[in-house]
Parts: structure tokens; C-alpha cells; sequence
């Protein structure tokens, strides 16, 4: 049977997302096996867990955009303890297929001007999809979608960034690395481990300068958005970084454009450090029972 | 609001120093809101209508040049009246990256307008006819148009008129290479008449938080002649044929001139043609790049 787009609903935790599209991809690792003296492999073996992942595209509307939030949140330390955690999971549902276990890995917007907002996310899960695709049948709500003509951008960057008088573009780019951690024995991960955070924004300006020291510039840009006829800003999206390139290029028939490129990996204000919390490793025992020695990370 | 006779809108034309008074025979405005609908997967019915780019507005409309006049009002010289024709011809020979608009007024409504496309046709016993579009797109803050749609009392026009309008009695139609030679037996054809054509490539710079333009560029331009005549030249070249075109458009009483020149012009196809009853026509396609 063939659905239609209209009938196939997105939901990330409970809330129903504007998207404009959507894509779910799973995926085994599978190698091939080669005997000794064979050319050709007649079987194959999993080298890997199942690896999933949901890529769609979004509307932000004038509330706080909740994908966002997994930005800052998803595998770092919170809550009292302040222990180290996998953040907030991300449970899904397109087309009535269920995940229960997601993680945000990228989330990006173009800015263009007079351009709606329009956010594109990679959520990656390694769990089964449960379910049976399903159609689903609802009107969608009025909503005021954010526009970039309401856009206005704060630059508080050193003066080595230079005179800026027009913000032609912007784009806004977040990754993180995810990684999964298997027991032996195990199909599904046990635990899921966060790498590097990374949150860049590239900036198209007028005034195009070749200066760029080898340690970069200290760059800090702010965009805030606000609903239309409406001075108060709804939705912002920061980076505090250092200028690590400058692009001037132009084309027959176009106008030269001058793009900067601003990379921080502190995606919080607060920086808190992520990571496994340590434990005492196991003691190892003699073949008379005795203790042969501490574990190296309490000495 | 009482409706309002064509001969109670007025159509001006204000470029530097110099205001023109249109003889247009039409004349029409529109402007546009660019909306797209937001339609989400698992819904029907759409969110909003939401925009995706800036208003803009474009103004177009025939006329017959008139050919005298005060051209420059702090020394009072006359000469070559036809505003549009000087606009296109020192935008397509611009050397500068920036450009910016003409007034355009029209009963009462007004903006500043890019000259997009601007074409003439010249035919035995017929006044000029020229076409133009302006494409309107606003500045900064200012919308593209602005004002309301009102009458205004225009004095009735001079009598002698007539004989100030760009006419094809006493216009030099070609020079040099055309009309086209057959050089086996010399034979030079008769020219019957020329469509002209010119397209500006604009950029309007949009940046973010502001609907309209900061600035424009002026990118290129495209000029295209399509000549009508009754004899036929075989072997187009390769690599194009070099032409010359130079039309010298005056006015009825032979006193004015306005000029046309493009500048190394490529004949890009010929085609002859003929229907019953009729005597067979050639039509050569020389083409401009700026």
C-alpha cells in the first residue's frame, strides 16, 4: 500500500513536528567473509550493531524551537549529582514506526533573507523500530513560521573580524559525535558515549579583508529572531568562537560574496565537562586469592 | 472612487535632470507578494502562507519616442528626447558594479524602477514603437510603490507634435554590412523592417533582517536585433558573422535623431521564408553581449 505525506505524521517526544520532510534510514554493518584460497566470500558476518538514523527538515515557529534544546542538554552533566549522563533521550514516531532511543547528532539552518526558518536535524537511534506503519489523519494548526526578515545580528567580535554593515546569509551548523558502546554478547548498545561538540556559523558580510592571523580571531555573532511586527526576540542562536576561515569568491554574473567561518566547541555558556564518570577499576585477585595490586586510577 | 480616463493618468519619466511625459499608448502596474504555503507531513491544510522573499512591483508599457525637447533644463539644450533610449544605452556600456533607479510616476503612484527590457519596432509608414518593463523592487525601508491612483489634469499637447515622433520615413535603418549583399551578383536587399531588443541582468543585494534591497548590481546585458528583408544569404559562418548595426531613428520632420548602436554584433541565424501569395522574406538575428 502507498501512503501519502499528509498521512504520515512525525513526532519526537510527544510533539508533532512542522516538517517538510523526512527520511528514516536503517542500516547493518555487514562484511564479507573470504576463506583462505577463495576469490569470492559466500557468507557475510555483522561487524556492527544495526545503525539508524532520521534525517527531516522543520518550520521554527515563534515558541522556543524544542530540537534545539538537545544542543545544549543532550550528554552533558546535569541534574544535582551532576553525574555524567546520556541527556535527554529522544523517542520518535514517523508513520507509527517507534524509536525509543535517539540522540540529536546534527542540526543546521540557512539563514537567507526573506526566508522562512527552516531547520534540518539528524536524530541517530540504535534500537529496533517497533510498530506497524500506520496513516494518521489531522489538520495542522495555524502557526506563524519565523522569518529572516525579522532577524537582527549582534556582533560582539574583536575588531580584527572588521567593519561589518550588512549580514548578506548565515548558516548555523551543530554536530556532536555519537558512539555507541556493545557488551560482548550484545546486539544493542549498552550505553551510548558522546564525543566532540562542535556549533559553527558561516556569515556572508559585505567588505571583503584578507586579514586572518594564524590563531584566528576572537568572533562572538548573536542572531535573534522575532515573530513579524514584533521587536522582542523568540528564538536566537549564538556562536562564540574564533574565526577560522575567510572565503571571497565570486562567479560570472554575481556579485562577490565574502563568507566568514566562526567554529567553537563549546556549544554552552556554562561549559560542563562530559564524559564517564569514574569508577574504581576491579581489583585483580591472585591465583592464592591474594590482592596483586590497586587499581591505577585511585593511586 | 469616480473612475479615472486614461487621459487623466499621466505617465513621467524623471532621470537626473530631465523629466519626460510618456506618449504611451498602454501603461501597466502590478506588484506581487512571494508566499509559499507551509504544509507538513502528517497534516492536511497548510500552517500559514508564509513569505519567502520580498514584494516587489514592475511597471510596463508602448510608446512612441518623441524626439525633441529640453534635454538638459540647467542649460536648456534640446537634442534627443527619448529618456529610455539614453538609459539603455549608457546602463549597457556601464562600467560600474552599482546602479540605481528611475522615477517612474504613474497617476498619482510612484517608485524607482530598474529598465529590465526595453525593445523597439520600426516599420514602413509607421511611428516607432517602443516597449519597456521596469522592474521595481524598493530600497532599504521604502516599499517599491508608493501613493494612490488619482487623476491629474494634463494640459492638451502641442499640435506639431506629430512631427517630433521617432518615425521610419527619414530613419537610416542600417550601415556597413546590412542590408545583406549577395556578392556573386551584388545584390542588396530591401529592408522591411527591424525589431530591437535589449535585457538587463540586475542583482538586488538582500540582506538579512531588512524586505528590501541595500543596493543593486548591474551585471550584463543582452541586445538582439531581428532584421526582416528580401533576400538571402547562404553559408552562415562557423564561427559567427561580424555585423554592424547602427540605427539612426528620427523624427518625422527629419530635425531629431535618436541612435541605436550595437557594439560588435554576431549574425546567430538567418531564415528565409515565404507563403503563398506572398513574396519571400529573410530574417537575420544579430546578437550583443555587454
Amino acid at each position: 500500500m502507498i501512503f501519502s505525506a499528509k498521512n504520515t505524521k512525525l513526532t519526537l517526544n510527544g510533539l508533532d513536528i512542522i516538517a517538510t520532510q523526512c527520511a528514516l534510514d536503517i542500516a547493518t554493518t555487514i562484511d564479507p567473509r573470504y576463506d583462505a584460497g577463495q576469490r569470492h566470500s559466500q557468507s557475510y558476518f555483522a561487524s556492527n550493531g544495526v545503525g539508524s538514523s532520521m534525517s527531516f527538515s522543520h518550520y521554527l515557529t515563534g515558541d522556543l524551537d524544542k530540537i534545539k534544546e538537545f544542543i545544549s542538554d543532550q550528554g552533558e552533566k546535569i541534574g544535582s549529582d551532576q553525574r555524567s549522563n546520556e541527556g535527554r533521550i529522544i523517542s520518535g514516531s514517523f508513520g507509527g514506526l517507534t524509536f525509543t532511543s535517539g540522540y540529536l547528532q546534527t542540526y543546521s539552518i540557512q539563514f537567507n533573507p526573506n526566508s522562512p526558518v527552516i531547520a534540518n536535524s539528524t536524530v541517530v537511534f540504535f534500537d529496533d523500530l517497533k510498530g506497524e506503519f500506520s496513516q494518521t489523519d489531522a489538520r495542522v494548526s495555524e502557526q506563524e513560521i519565523l522569518n529572516c526578515k525579522n532577524i537582527t545580528i549582534e556582533n560582539l567580535s574583536s575588531t580584527g573580524v572588521g567593519s561589518i554593515n550588512d549580514f548578506i546569509n548565515a548558516s548555523y551548523n551543530f554536530s556532536v559525535d555519537i558512539n555507541p558502546v556493545y557488551k560482548a554478547g550484545q546486539t544493542l548498545p549498552d550505553r551510548i558515549y558522546f564525543g566532540r561538540k562542535s556549533v559553527s556559523m558561516g556569515i556572508e558580510v559585505d567588505n571583503p579583508t584578507g586579514y586572518l592571523p594564524y590563531n584566528g580571531v576572537t568572533s562572538k555573532f548573536k542572531l535573534n529572531l522575532s515573530k513579524h511586527n514584533s521587536s522582542t526576540a523568540t528564538e536566537n542562536f549564538s556562536c562564540f568562537g574564533v574565526l577560522q576561515s575567510r572565503s571571497v569568491r565570486t562567479s560570472v554574473d554575481d556579485k562577490v560574496s565574502h563568507m566568514l567561518q566562526i567554529l567553537t566547541n563549546n556549544p554552552k555558556v556554562t561549559s560542563n565537562v562530559f564524559g564517564i564518570e569514574p569508577r574504581p577499576r576491579p581489583v585483580f585477585v591472585g591465583a592464592g586469592g591474594d590482592d596483586v595490586g590497586v587499581p591505577l586510577n585511585v593511586l | 472612487m469616480a473612475s479615472i480616463r486614461y487621459d487623466k493618468i499621466p505617465l513621467i519619466i524623471e532621470y537626473g535632470a530631465r523629466t519626460e511625459k510618456i506618449l504611451a499608448y498602454d501603461c501597466s502596474l502590478s506588484q506581487a507578494a512571494d508566499l509559499q504555503p507551509v504544509k507538513a507531513i502528517g497534516f492536511h491544510g497548510v500552517a500559514e502562507q508564509t513569505p519567502q522573499g520580498a514584494r516587489t512591483s514592475s511597471i510596463s508599457f508602448s510608446y512612441t519616442p518623441v524626439l525633441t525637447g529640453i534635454v538638459n533644463t540647467k542649460y536648456g539644450s534640446t537634442g534627443s528626447f527619448n529618456t529610455i533610449n539614453e538609459i539603455a544605452s549608457g546602463l549597457k556600456n556601464s562600467k560600474k558594479s552599482q546602479t540605481s533607479g528611475v522615477m517612474i510616476k504613474f497617476g498619482g503612484i510612484s517608485g524607482e524602477g530598474l529598465l529590465s527590457q526595453y525593445s523597439l519596432s520600426m516599420q514602413p509608414y509607421s511611428p516607432v514603437t517602443c516597449n519597456v518593463n521596469f522592474e521595481l523592487f524598493g530600497t532599504g525601508t521604502y516599499v517599491p510603490i508608493s501613493g494612490e491612483l488619482q487623476e491629474s489634469v494634463i494640459p492638451k499637447k502641442d499640435q506639431d507634435l506629430a512631427n517630433s515622433v521617432g518615425h521610419s520615413a527619414y530613419s537610416a535603418f542600417m550601415t556597413a554590412n546590412s542590408p545583406a549583399t549577395i556578392t556573386s551578383d551584388s545584390q542588396t536587399g530591401v529592408l522591411q523592417s527591424v525589431e530591437y531588443n535589449i535585457n538587463f541582468a540586475y542583482q538586488p543585494v538582500y540582506k538579512l533582517g531588512q524586505e528590501f534591497p541595500s543596493s543593486f548590481l548591474y551585471h550584463s546585458a543582452v541586445e538582439e536585433a531581428s532584421i526582416t528583408e528580401n533576400v538571402f544569404e547562404t553559408g552562415i559562418a562557423f564561427t559567427g558573422k561580424a555585423e554592424n548595426f547602427k540605427l539612426n531613428v528620427k523624427s518625422l520632420d527629419n530635425n531629431n535623431a535618436m541612435v541605436i548602436e550595437m557594439n560588435r554584433p554576431v549574425l546567430s541565424n538567418n531564415q528565409l521564408s515565404v507563403n503563398a501569395t506572398q513574396i519571400a522574406d529573410s530574417n537575420k538575428t544579430i546578437r550583443s553581449f555587454y
